[in-house]
């Protein structure tokens, strides 16, 4: 019995000891006060770190295989691609000097920079642009992103610094295409000695290096000191992983972090009175849209269709549900989106949307269902509540359906659906993607034109842009087919979301992209 | 003893076994196609069949349910679809987090549920029992996302005492471990209370206070020793409820742990992850049985195996 009793105790204080030492080891994170070293450029000092929180940890750092913008945010700090946007979505040189496009508008060539290595410290040269590009086209490498570099036929090396690119047609988005994360530029020779690992060893020529990814917790990134436009002014980026909106807003608040990613319009909204806070902000290339399936019962009529729109006070939502963080849809792809030209508005106008509904033989109205991911998008199912109340009003009965976001896009392709929620982004930040992807009749389900959408005038329009390499015959080609589109109300259009970066007043120098890309190679910290 | 453990260990390793091949069934029957869900919605058809081939998703289900177990036999989890790290690396790490504010939480609803159990059982019906009652009532129904964001609240906004995100030092335990160990503080204090009273209506317990032993001595070895074999169920059971419904506080706190680690995974039917969570929190649930089991005995002679 007294041994019993012994054994017992011992067994108690050591699970005790167990659970205190649990309760005492833990990793260590960084400090959050700003510490600077000297030695920077021009007498300024380099920042010791900077804390940016995301709200969602990264899919992969192989840039050919990452499919999420947040990850991209990430990556595009690590890369560099042979040309890049600016914050006006303009065309920049980046690992390339110039190009020319040759009379035909088959052959792009590309004089590359010289003096830039990769964080191995290869040299980064035309060999390394054909190799990565023929990665991405091959498909038996299974690249998730290789379509937007399909065009590409032929990838040649002319000299040391000259590639040469090829496509069978012209392509007036070629630039577009080649400045999106999907073209990033990695290093051959990481890529030869990491192989299949190569999505943890991530080798790029940007303003940052990798340095470590803990999983769920935060990634790690330092400055790169030979990068080619100059080193940046911190040593160290930590990317925190915190993924609550209310935790972002209360560190950047209470000052334990520099900057905070996609916060709410909520928080945004109680930030706003803190004098130590300041936004970043801008427009993005995103419409967040109904699809209105085209193909079934009464959203075939295209009155029908137009009444779902003038049925719709797109204010409402922009003002009361977004606190004014997105601006009313006029066009299908957003003013940020190259090609975009708005051609005629929905104004709200419920008298109008019943007598076209009554037009289209349904003066007792209509009964639909409207499926909506929960979560996917900033307040989408608060969306889809209200769009439900306004459409009431115009006798548009729906029944709300709420779905996690990938058994919805299995059940879309089925096409058995009245409307969706979604939102359309294109990475390219070009009407190509903008338009012809979700809008062209020969991206039915599987691929993206989930409204069924279907127009040969508008197919032929968007075919004869893809090829068109002037600038302005192909912008009049896109405002064509977006008249058509917004007169045949494909979707039901509602808004453009904008995005908002939160950074502590003593941080400056963080450029953000329509493309919700954000850059830091210019960041200062006092 | 050692037979029954024997015994044990040969049933955990079948349950484990039971549990992988479930979770491979249910995770491939849910909705939602894994090569989509990484290639994301805006990819074109012909992007996502290629993928599919390169992760040999294309393959038939049986076909990769014998590989998973194949491989599972050898120890290896296989990769992460999405970082193509070893899912081995990523749930080891993951892992550790999840047991160490289990740990601490368990502690602190000890420490909180065992004496207000024994306390509102010996003054039965009075004041004291009421008022423990209704505070642990009052733990079992609040929301934890809505106690961890008032503690949040005061001690780390208001006092600026306690940190509130990740991992930083001991003190980062503190506020997570009071929000996931509350509601198991209020049950085990309520199934003490109702354990206690029990015992203590015995014979027996009259006899040791008859014999003039301190009424303390009576509560604390006579009473609590016989009532503990239902407390003690009750917090091993908590324990694996604790482990995998750690997902509400990991959020609030960026708590890398695998709660977390498996809902992320299943946004983007990265399976190969959330397989590898399942395992390792059944592993663990089976383990923490298993002392369970043995503890029985430690404490109730009349237990044996």
């Amino acid at each position: 019995m007294k041994n019993r009793k012994r054994l017992l105790a011992l067994l108690l204080s050591a699970a005790m000891a167990l659970s205190l030492t649990a309760c005492g080891s833990g990793t260590k994170g960084g400090q959050s006060s700003a510490l600077s070293g000297s030695g920077g450029q021009d007498g300024e000092t380099i920042a010791k770190e900077l804390i940016v929180l995301a709200g969602a940890d990264a899919s992969t750092f192989d840039p050919h295989f990452c499919t999420d913008s947040a990850t991209e945010i990430f990556n595009k700090n690590i890369y560099n691609g042979l040309v890049r946007f600016n914050p006006d979505m303009e065309i920049m040189p980046d690992l390339a000097k110039s190009w020319t496009v040759s009379e035909d508008g088959l052959t792009w060539t590309f004089q590359l920079r010289n003096d830039v290595v990769f964080h191995d410290g290869s040299k980064f040269n035309a060999e390394a642009v054909k190799i990565t590009l023929e990665r991405i086209l091959n498909p038996d490498v299974g690249s998730p992103v290789r379509s937007s570099l399909e065009p590409i036929v032929k990838v040649e090396v002319l000299d040391e610094y000259t590639v040469a690119l090829s496509t069978e047609a012209p392509n007036g988005s070629m630039l577009q295409r080649l400045a999106g994360p999907a073209a990033f530029i990695i290093s051959p020779t990481a890529l030869e000695s990491y192989g299949s690992d190569y999505a943890t060893h991530p080798t790029g020529t940007g303003p940052f290096k990798f340095a470590e990814w803990k999983v769920g917790e935060e990634i790690v990134l330092e400055r790169n000191e030979n990068y080619f436009a100059g080193p940046p002014m911190v040593e160290k980026v930590y990317f925190r992983i915190v993924p609550e909106d209310a935790t972002r807003a209360l560190l950047i608040q209470s000052g334990q972090a520099d900057v905070a990613m996609r916060l709410p319009a909520t928080e945004i909204e109680r930030l706003r009175d803190s004098k130590n806070i300041q936004f970043v902000e801008g427009e993005t290339v995103m419409t967040m849209y109904v699809a209105l399936n085209n193909s079934k019962g009464v959203l075939q009529n295209v009155k029908v269709r137009q009444a779902m729109n003038y049925a719709v006070d797109k204010n409402v939502i922009v003002n009361n549900i977004l606190d004014g963080m997105a601006t009313v849809a006029d066009a299908p792809i957003s003013p940020k989106t190259w090609g975009y030209a708005s051609t005629m508005t929905y104004e709200h106008d419920v008298e109008k949307a019943k007598a076209l509904l009554a037009e289209a033989g349904y003066p007792d109205g209509i009964d639909l269902e409207l499926w909506t991911p929960a979560g996917r998008y900033l307040m989408d199912v608060q969306v889809a509540e209200n769009l439900n109340a306004q459409w009431a009003e115009a006798n548009i009965r729906v029944k709300i359906r709420q779905w996690e976001f990938q058994s919805l896009m299995s059940e879309v392709k089925k096409g058995e659906f009245d409307m969706v929620l979604l939102g359309w982004s294109p990475s390219t930040g070009d009407a190509d993607v903008g338009l012809f992807r979700p809008l062209h009749s020969s991206q039915f389900p599987p691929n993206s034109n989930r409204a069924f959408y279907s127009n040969p005038q508008v197919d032929k329009l968007l075919e004869d842009a893809q090829t068109e390499v002037d600038m302005e015959k192909r912008a009049d080609l896109y405002k064509q087919a977006q008249a058509i589109i917004m007169d045949e109300a494909a979707w039901t259009f509602l808004y453009y979301p904008k995005q908002a970066l939160a950074v502590r007043s003593n941080v400056s120098g963080i450029e953000i992209l329509p493309t919700e890309h954000i850059i830091l190679e210019g960041v200062r910290k006092n | 003893m050692l037979n029954y453990a024997m015994k044990k260990i040969a049933f955990t390793v079948l349950v484990l076994f039971g549990a992988a091949t479930i979770s491979f069934v249910l995770l491939h029957a849910i909705p939602g196609d894994t090569a989509q869900a990484l290639a994301g919605p805006q990819a074109a058809a012909a992007d996502v069949e290629n993928l599919r081939r390169a992760l040999n998703l294309d393959a038939p289900y049986g076909e990769q349910y014998l590989n998973y177990m194949g491989n599972l036999l050898k120890g290896n989890l296989g990769h992460s679809y999405r970082s193509n790290k070893p899912v081995m690396e990523i749930v080891a790490a993951a892992w550790p987090a999840t047991l160490q504010l289990a740990a601490c939480s368990m502690l602190v609803a000890i420490i909180i549920g065992l004496p207000i159990g024994i306390f509102a059982a010996v003054k039965r019906g009075r004041i004291g029992d009421t008022i423990a009652m209704v505070v642990s009532f009052i733990g079992v129904s609040m929301p934890s996302f809505w106690l961890a964001l008032l503690l949040i609240m005061l001690f780390s906004v208001k006092l600026e005492l306690l940190p509130f995100y990740g991992i930083v030092g001991p003190t980062s335990f503190i506020l997570p471990a009071l929000t996931l160990g509350s509601s198991t503080a209020a049950n085990i204090a309520r199934l003490t209370r109702t354990s206690m009273l029990e015992i203590l209506g015995q014979d027996y317990i009259r006899t040791a206070r008859g014999k003039g032993l301190q009424d303390q001595r009576v509560i604390w070895l006579h009473a609590l020793r016989n009532a503990a074999v239902p407390i003690l169920t009750i917090i091993g059971l908590q324990f694996g409820v604790m482990l995998g419904g750690q997902v509400v506080t990991e959020t609030v706190f960026s708590w890398p742990g695998v709660g977390r680690m498996i809902v992320d995974a299943l946004d983007s039917r990265d399976l190969q992850i959330v397989q590898g969570g399942i395992l390792i929190l059944a592993f663990t649930f089976a383990v923490i049985n298993l002392v369970t089991d043995l503890l029985y005995a430690l404490l109730d002679p009349r237990i044996r195996y």
